[in-house]
């Protein structure tokens, strides 16, 4: 209290004070010619003759001001000016006085100035991911940098994932060598060759199209320090129980003109090597799947469900892979690309699965051990040929690919023993063209897709099965399937795209020419002689689709979203004939697909998106023959019943909220499908539980209902992150089992809870569970919830800048009636990095707890599996890492 | 690309710009930066542009982001059909660097008061504050820098003490950043430690038809207090805040390492706010 008074009388001394010195005071009102007030205009004071500012004032929004004088002297000149107007000056003597100023306005004049600015900071990080500002002591290759770039996410599988979506190209110094099998790059670019990484986002790939249509997909690109490179990493690992090795040498090339990247990698770690082959990148995943060269495999030994974590913990491997990738940029702006791979590997696998069917009137069971070799040989070929200017584009692809696959199963448990052996080799070309020319201001695009495919499988089955059905109920020694199908496929079609400010409208018109033609015949062999099944053990199939379409894509953006409608209308003829078998089939729909998509920011909180649509779907190949196919040991199935038609209706609303004042964010999304079908899958089971599948007419629905709820919110006085919520989704729909007509109720449920804590510089700790619960009911009969549990903790500590330790405890939980199956396991890693030179040194103790099995039970709608799968045991692994 | 996005963005916001005054000088000035205090070595420069309207507006920004004003007047000159400009416009953009500054500072010397755009991540914010920033001191020290006689002013603000020089022969009470309030243009202001140092390079009338825009988008309005804090637990909690955005990192120490990354940027010309 005293001292707030004693502040008063400060305050007031002070004052009194200021008064007594700046006595004078001059207050007057600037206008211009018109007499209007002109606000912002400088008043100074200085002596006569001299610059030096001693006071000033600057005018408010009337025009007025108070200048106070502060000078010994007998005059002083006030100046008055303002931009754009002429300044005045006025000698005044140094007492109290109002003075009001007209000032006449008059041209702006600069000196204009002097020193140009100074090429546009080129210090520092200039560019997007500046390599320097993100790399650490740590970091070997592009890709242990690309992965804490903001905004950047890695995959398991090594994708590049940007806002959560794949990316859609990635280049090296602004081209595309590896054509989306970008994992090559990534896990063997020294990161030290790298000086930035570019995130283009909203990335149109074709010039062309650039200014026309928008693109919401992003591409990355790797800027390398010097524009001639001859780069690399080599990596050699060793460990033990049993040996292991781990080698990899990858050399790289970069110049002006070509870039190559070579690759010899090998290793029984566990380390997915075809991983470096898989194309990752989304513009090639979608013109694969344009050009529908993907290829199935009809005949199948009993596989093993791989457990959900990283496969260096599971995979029994032995792999050698050799790839190489070259570019070669011509004149006239073309570019070539060859990329040639061959990998060769043996895995191993071995577990248990037990399988309980559920019918309505009975529970079958059934105990397998499975002990299965995987024998992978393949070389694949690529020729791209691209030409991409503001001009016009051009691409040309041309695939050949080769696979000698085989795989080997030996059955052992409740049933009698069975070896299953599966050739599946498969032979396939492709030709891929796009093209884009401007034609009077609109772009017309040419795309066309040619494929042709062969794969001649073979599944043997020792000793025979299926005897009630195949051999007269009597025992035999073999089965042999066999399956010649081959494909030939080609979709053509030209589009236009014109853009109006801000709609813009893409037709498009086509066809599609589908044929495929399957051969198949059951052998039965008993004592070295083979019998050749005839009539419906055979199928002699020719699959005619025949499509004709013109869609309308209109895209309409305005300041708070897009709206987006897709009007695709095609006439679908098709036909199926088994002239052996007498049977055909015919079907012509004309089909009308439209779909809508919106997104819409609400304010700078909440953003909405909606979406719905139509599609049909017609049956293929696979689910459409008559003859009798034994896909796997203890399946049999035909199809004769019409072609399979689905027609679905989708929609999905999204509610979106981030306010980053609070750091809290959520959403919460609700999607609907609704499919009717044509047929009904018939499920049966002999004794043994083997399957039977057929399919009945009779119209049918199903309905499904996914229901996501997503939060998050940052603790900043804990430094604490606390994320999650809960996922449901609801499956209703029919099925045949055993005869009876089944209505089917499927729902699952999952929790997922997240904290991410930063306590201090060195420890991180991050822990990770979620909860999911599996229900099924068939008609009034339910079935025990299964639970299964996930738990991940990780701990990362560092001791210094070149050492690292992590530290990672999982524990999964499967809980099905009052069966408890734990598995839990424990990982170290270990890391140095030498101060000075290139090198790395990792030792990893994989599976301390040296779990052998890693046991979980799965669910479908009348079945309940109880999977086995036996793990790497406890490893050691050491490897050191250098740069070539 | 990374730049043509925010060119699409300026594209497709045009419209919904407001002009607020027509710019009648544009000065442009370097800015030495030093992002981490602890690496005095690692000064930074970047281009900032002053443009000064006829009616009592003012608005700073980066030089980069003035290339997607020019683009916003190419549309509202209804030329953005000739894509040759819109081409040309964009190599500029390509060929300018990436910003470290998103900020535009709008100073309304009629309303007195400074209204500041700024962005991090996707969020837009905007915040007031009282346009008398600094009570200045004026010296009796005169210098001709640039061509220009200039005279010393000293005060300080959010934390920093500066000392400015400026020039009566330009009587526009404005500087850059968030300075004004003198009695002529800033010329050059340095803090006493020199991390920030503004210096005019260029100063010239506009052409005419060039405007002052304000963005007229989806933006958060709060305080400067409130920004300063929701920046403050981005940057502290950055890699976590990407997740959210839907990434998740597969590696344990992601995290970790874009906050590390955040942690060195722990110098900003704010130091302190109330």
């Amino acid at each position: 209290m005293r001292s707030a008074i004693l502040f008063q009388c400060i305050v007031l001394l002070g004052l009194l004070g200021n008064l007594l010195l700046a006595q004078t005071t001059i207050t007057g009102k600037i206008t211009d010619e018109k007499g209007e007030p002109l606000p912002n205009a400088s008043i100074t004071s200085s002596e006569i003759n001299n610059s030096l500012i001693l006071t000033y004032a600057i005018s408010d929004n009337y025009g007025d001001y108070i200048l106070e004088l502060n000078s010994v002297s007998d005059s002083l000149e006030i100046n008055i000016s303002f931009i754009g107007f002429e300044s005045q000056k006025k000698i005044i003597a140094p007492q109290s006085q109002i003075l009001n100023v007209s000032l006449l306005a008059a041209p702006v004049t600069l000196k204009e100035v002097f020193v140009e600015v100074s090429p546009i900071a080129k210090t520092g990080d200039t560019i997007n991911y500046n390599i320097g500002f993100f790399k650490e002591q740590k970091d070997r290759v592009i890709g242990d940098v690309l992965k804490k770039l903001p905004g950047i996410e890695v995959a398991r599988d090594g994708s590049v994932l940007y806002q959560g979506k794949p990316i859609l190209k990635y280049y090296i110094e602004g081209l595309d060598l590896l054509g989306g099998r970008y994992n090559l790059a990534n896990n063997n670019l020294p990161a030290d060759a790298v000086s930035d990484v570019q995130i283009l986002e909203n990335h149109q790939p074709i010039k062309v199209l650039d200014t026309l249509v928008f693109s919401d997909n992003a591409s990355l690109n790797i800027k390398l320090k010097n524009k001639i490179t001859t780069t690399g990493t080599a990596k050699t690992g060793l460990g033990i129980a049993p040996i292991l090795w781990d080698d990899n040498i990858t050399p790289m090339l970069f110049t002006k003109k070509q870039q190559a990247i070579l690759s010899y990698q090998a290793n029984n770690t566990g380390n997915d090597v075809s991983k470096d082959l898989k194309i990752l990148s989304l513009e090639e995943l979608l013109s694969q799947l344009e050009s529908n060269s993907g290829r199935q495999n009809w005949l199948k030994i009993q596989e093993l469900s791989p457990p959900p974590f990283p496969e260096h913990r599971w995979l029994a491997n032995n792999a050698h892979l050799f790839s190489t990738n070259y570019l070669l940029r011509l004149k006239k702006e073309y570019e070539l690309k060859v990329a040639v791979s061959y990998l060769n590997d043996y895995q191993r696998q071995a577990g248990n699965t037990e399988t309980t069917i559920y019918t309505t009137t009975d529970t079958l069971q059934l105990v397998e051990r499975k002990n299965n070799a995987l024998f992978f040989n393949s070389l694949e070929s690529k020729l791209s040929l691209t030409k991409n200017t503001k001009q016009n584009y051009l691409k040309n692809d041309i695939e050949v690919t080769r696979f000698w696959d085989s795989q080997r199963g030996l059955l052992t448990g409740s049933i009698p023993e069975i070896s299953q052996n599966v050739q599946n080799p498969f032979t396939s070309f492709n030709n891929r063209l796009k093209w884009i020319i401007p034609i009077d201001g609109k772009l017309a695009t040419v795309s066309s897709a040619i494929t042709y495919t062969r794969s001649p499988q073979q599944l043997q089955t020792t000793p025979g099965v299926f005897q009630e059905l195949l051999n007269d109920g009597n025992m035999y020694d073999e089965t042999l399937q066999k399956i010649n199908l081959s494909n030939f496929y080609t979709d053509n079609s030209i589009s236009f795209t014109k853009g109006f400010k801000k709609i813009t409208i893409t037709p498009n018109i086509g066809f599609l020419w589908h044929h495929q033609y399957l051969r198949s015949q059951i052998n039965t062999i008993t004592g070295g002689s083979s019998t050749t099944l005839a009539g419906i053990f055979q199928n002699n199939l020719n699959y005619f689709r025949f499509n004709s379409y013109t869609t309308i894509n209109t895209e309409y953006k305005y300041k708070s979203g897009r709206i987006v409608l897709i009007t695709p209308l095609t006439f679908r003829s098709f036909m199926v004939s088994d002239n052996s078998l007498d049977e055909e089939q015919k079907l012509k729909r004309l089909t009308f697909e439209p779909n809508l998509y919106t997104t819409h920011q609400l304010d700078a909180f909440w953003k909405v998106t909606f979406s719905a649509g139509l599609a049909n779907t017609f049956g293929a190949i696979e689910q459409l023959y008559y003859g009798f196919i034994l896909p796997g040991y203890r399946n049999i199935q035909r199809y004769n019943a019409s072609i399979p038609k689905s027609s679905h209706q989708n929609y999905r609303l999204g509610l979106f909220y981030r306010n980053p004042l609070k750091s809290f964010f959520a959403d919460i999304s609700y999607t609907f499908r609704h499919t009717k079908n044509n047929l009904l899958t018939v499920n049966s089971f002999d004794e043994n539980g083997a399957a039977i599948f057929e399919t009945i007419e009779r119209d049918n629905y199903s309905a499904t209902h996914y229901l996501t709820l997503k939060a998050s919110n940052y603790f900043s006085k804990i430094k604490t992150t606390i994320s999650g919520g809960p996922a449901v989704s609801t499956l209703f729909n029919t099925q045949v089992i055993n005869d009876k007509l089944t209505d089917v109720k499927t729902q699952s449920t999952r929790l997922d809870f997240k904290i991410n804590t930063e306590m201090t510089d060195w420890l991180s700790i991050n822990y990770k569970t979620n909860l999911s619960f599996f229900y099924t009911k068939l008609e009034n009969q339910a079935f025990d919830q299964i639970k299964i549990q996930e738990h991940n903790l990780n701990a990362s500590l560092y001791p210094d800048e070149y050492q690292y330790i992590n530290i990672n405890v999982e524990y999964y939980a499967n809980t099905f009636l009052t069966e408890n199956k734990t598995n839990s396991f424990l990982n170290l890693t270990y890391r140095y990095t030498f101060p000075k030179s290139k090198m790395d040194l990792e030792a990893t103790w994989t599976n301390l707890l040296n779990t052998q099995q890693f046991i979980y039970v799965f669910a479908n709608e009348f079945s309940y599996l109880k999977n086995s799968y036996e793990l790497r045991p406890s490893q050691i692994l050491v490897s050191l890492r250098f740069r070539l | 690309m990374n730049k043509l996005f925010f060119l699409l963005i300026v594209i497709t916001d045009l419209n919904a710009q407001k002009i607020l005054d027509t710019v009648q000088i544009t000065c442009t000035y370097s800015l030495t930066f030093q992002m981490d205090s602890t690496a005095a070595d690692k000064k930074l420069e970047e281009a900032m542009v002053l443009y000064i309207g006829k009616n009592m507006m003012s608005k700073f920004l980066s030089y980069k982001s003035v290339y997607f004003d020019s683009l916003a007047l190419v549309n509202k000159n209804k030329k953005v059909t000739n894509e040759k400009d819109v081409q040309l416009i964009w190599q500029q953009v390509n060929a300018a660097p990436q910003s470290k500054f998103y900020y535009k500072i709008f100073k309304d010397r009629s309303a007195k008061k400074i209204t500041t755009f700024d962005q991090v991540l996707r969020d837009k914010y905007i915040y007031e504050e009282p346009i008398s920033t600094v009570r200045w001191k004026i010296h009796p020290e005169q210098r001709t820098i640039s061509g220009y006689k200039c005279q010393k002013a000293t005060g300080s603000f959010a934390g920093r003490n500066y000392i400015a020089w400026f020039t009566n022969e330009i009587p526009v009470s404005d500087g850059p950043y968030k300075f004004n309030g003198l009695p002529g243009l800033i010329v050059t202001i340095a803090d006493t430690r020199n991390q920030y140092v503004f210096t005019l390079k260029k100063v010239e009338k506009a052409k005419t038809g060039q405007y002052i825009y304000f963005p007229d988008d989806k933006l958060i309005k709060t305080t400067k207090k409130a920004y300063f804090k929701a920046y403050q637990d981005f940057k502290e909690n950055a890699g976590q805040r990407y997740e959210d955005m839907g990434f998740t990192a597969m590696d344990p120490d992601h995290n970790r390492k874009v906050n590390e990354r955040f942690k060195k940027q722990n110098n900003p010309i704010e130091l302190v706010v109330e």
